[in-house]
């Protein structure tokens, strides 16, 4: 249409005359826009990675066998209780993973301890001796949905990757010979990477001692600061038939990255696959890594809220000094016959014109500070999402029509007499 | 006796309380005249003509142009009303200036509604500026820029042009350009209100009314009235 070629002309010159009155409105929404594009973007990826990130902290959840307390005795008459020694079936370990919450469910190793010792005569020492997964495959008999990848290859590694591990992970699921010891532990029995050494286990049937004894070599050294340093680490099954206890476990430390889902959920549904065990969420961990995460949202909402106050009262500025600037050519365009609407239209373009320029720019320069943000807090790198350009660009327009409403009422205002007046 | 189109009965302009500017003016102009408006400054002369141009209501009081009453009319329908029937042309001559002459002059062309390119040219033509077409304000002599300031006056053909001191900025030569063609339109048939403090341009004009303290002291028109009997 011949109006809106001559519309967009007055527009498009008016601008292009203005440009450094433009560019600090520009300028004031790339400041809103790009803070908002960085905290999206680094709020999108960080609520992925950063689970990922607490879960290096160790498992969140750890399921027991249910201690049942049996009474004995008379009722009413205590005797006091025993507690039966219980252990977890290793052949129920795959169902932890076909909960509704299973792709949450990043790893799990179950453990089997004993007390062990080691060395000859007088040079005797008693470690704790974990038998565990490292890199095993574990199949899912019956998984929850037919798409679901029926293994699952899981370990103490998946669970436990902060660990410092000097020589290598066992990774053979069926090595019998090799040994991970912690390193208070290489200390104690001057044992280093290649050293064999022989384990005993003592059963007393009765008045009789039966030692079974077995030899390991020594194929990593671990050190993690924590109880892991003291103990002993070898494939579940060495575990097991050097105690007699085939296909039994005592815990299973489960790793849950949990943002979304509650832990509660993971607890329930365990317990609901395997019925005689008890599932606990280690130190709360997991309610707090969401915590966290909704703290740092939290946070980066309201700095981007103090952003866009910032665009808008930049852009209000830049209008109301670009109204007051354009008086008379207001009153002119007025004085010649311009409706309030149309005078409305000029200015609220002109907004949107910022507000999108703005928000391309916004979005370049906030991916920059989100790369920043990510190197400097979180250590990671952040993923350009392009789904956040019309977000901000959205943004953008609707701060820059927002900071525009007054600005554009004093336009409106202007009394056409005003071209009649002197200077 | 030639037909009225102008018709101001006891107009009073307030700004405030102590402004009292127009004071019960009463004025009648007749289709196609040129009356010339004088006084000392700060009398009324731009208050008037604003009252008249439909850029400023009147405190009290009834105007008439062309037979609409327009103190009943509310803000777009003066709006509409003042592009449909005024032309105004200004001391500061107020061109847009990122735009070019042509486009000041289509700029008047698109707020009435109706765009046509030929026609604004014919116009800037008529002014003598078919060679400045493309020329920005600021590439425009004084005198130019009041000539084309004149063409978007009559872009839309009003019946009525207002003039406040159209000559005021410009010197001997360029006035007497200006002044040419607001005669030219005369001839043509239009309804000239012009408001100067130079009683030579004045004279122009075939009525002279001189405002003081609001009030038309004197009319010469009513003079020439008073000079038949
Ligand atoms: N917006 C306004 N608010 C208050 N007072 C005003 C306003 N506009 C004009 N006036 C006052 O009204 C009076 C008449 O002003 P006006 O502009 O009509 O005078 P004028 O006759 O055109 O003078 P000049 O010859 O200097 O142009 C002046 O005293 C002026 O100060
Ligand atoms: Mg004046």
């Amino acid at each position: 249409m011949v109006g809106d070629k001559m519309f967009m002309r007055i527009l498009g010159k008016s601008i292009l005359k203005r440009k450094s009155r433009i560019a600090i409105g520009v300028i004031s929404v790339i400041i809103g826009a790009s803070i908002a594009t960085a905290l999206l973007s680094v709020s999108l990826d960080v609520s992925e990675k950063v689970g990922i990130e607490f879960r290096k902290y160790g498992a969140n959840l750890m399921v027991v066998p249910k201690s049942d307390t049996i009474e004995v005795g008379f009722p009413g008459v205590e005797f006091g209780s025993v507690t039966e020694q219980r252990y977890i079936n290793e052949s129920d370990l795959w169902k932890i993973k076909t909960i509704y919450w299973r792709n949450n469910v990043l790893g799990f190793a179950p453990f089997l301890y004993q007390v062990v010792s080691v060395g000859d005569g007088v040079n005797r020492q008693n470690v704790v001796l974990a038998g565990t997964y490292f890199d095993k495959n574990v199949v899912i008999l019956q998984p929850y949905s037919p798409n679901d990848n029926p293994m699952f290859i899981t370990g103490i590694q998946e669970i436990s990757p902060w660990w410092t591990v000097n020589g290598s992970w066992i990774s053979d699921q069926n090595d019998t010979t090799s040994a991970m010891i912690g390193i208070k532990v290489a200390e104690t029995l001057h044992l280093r990477i290649g050293d064999s050494f022989t384990v005993h286990y003592d059963e007393y049937a009765g008045d009789a001692i039966n030692e079974t004894s077995h030899n390991l070599t020594v194929v990593g050294i671990i050190e993690t600061e924590g109880y892991e340093d003291n103990q002993i680490f070898v494939n579940l099954q060495v575990a097991q038939e050097l105690t007699h206890r085939p296909g039994k476990i005592h815990t299973v430390q489960v790793s849950a990255l949990c943002n979304a889902c509650p832990v509660e959920a993971f607890v329930e549904e365990i317990q609901a696959n395997i019925p005689y065990v008890e599932a606990r969420t280690v130190k709360q961990l997991a309610s707090a890594e969401m915590n966290i995460l909704g703290k740092i949202e939290n946070m980066m909402f309201l700095i981007t809220i103090v952003g866009l106050i910032a665009s808008a009262l930049g852009v209000m500025t830049t209008m109301i000094t670009s109204v007051i600037e354009r008086q008379k050519e207001i009153g002119l365009m007025k004085s010649v016959g311009a409706e309030n609407k149309k005078i409305v239209s000029l200015f609220l373009s002109e907004a949107t014109i910022i507000g999108v320029i703005g928000g391309i720019l916004g979005y370049i320069i906030g991916i920059i500070l989100a790369q920043f943000i990510g190197y400097s807090v979180f250590s990671m790198s952040i993923t350009p999402r392009f789904e956040v350009i019309p977000i901000s660009i959205g943004i953008s327009v609707g701060v820059a029509l927002l900071a525009s409403i007054f600005p554009v009422r004093r336009a409106v205002s202007v009394e056409p007499a005003i071209v009649l007046r002197g200077e | 006796m030639s037909e009225e189109i102008i018709r101001l009965n006891s107009i009073k302009k307030y700004y405030d309380e102590n402004t009292r500017v127009l004071e019960d003016l009463n004025l009648i102009i007749n289709k196609g005249a040129w009356t010339s408006i004088m006084g000392p400054s700060g009398s009324g002369k731009t208050t008037l003509l604003n009252i008249i141009g439909c850029l400023d209501s009147a405190t009290a009081g009834s105007v008439s142009i062309n037979g609409t009453e327009i103190t009943k009319l509310n803000q777009t329908q003066l709006t509409r009303f003042r592009r449909e029937n005024i032309g105004l042309i200004f001391q500061q001559y107020h061109l847009v200036p990122y735009l070019t002459a042509l486009e000041n002059v289509m700029m008047a062309q698109y707020y009435h509604g109706v765009i046509d390119e030929a026609k604004a040219v014919e116009a800037l033509k008529k002014v003598g500026l078919g060679h400045r077409l493309d020329h920005v304000p600021s590439h425009l002599s004084g005198g130019e820029q009041q000539r084309v300031c004149i063409a978007r006056a009559l872009i839309n053909e009003p019946k009525i042009l207002l003039a406040d001191e159209p000559t005021g900025n410009l010197d001997q030569k360029n006035g007497e350009i200006v002044l040419d063609l607001i005669r030219q339109l005369h001839a043509e048939g239009h309804t000239i209100i012009l408001v100067t403090h130079n009683s030579d341009i004045a004279k122009l004009g075939q009525r002279i009314i001189t405002v003081i303290d609001g009030k038309i002291c004197s009319d010469s028109a009513c003079t020439f009235e008073i000079n038949e009997k």
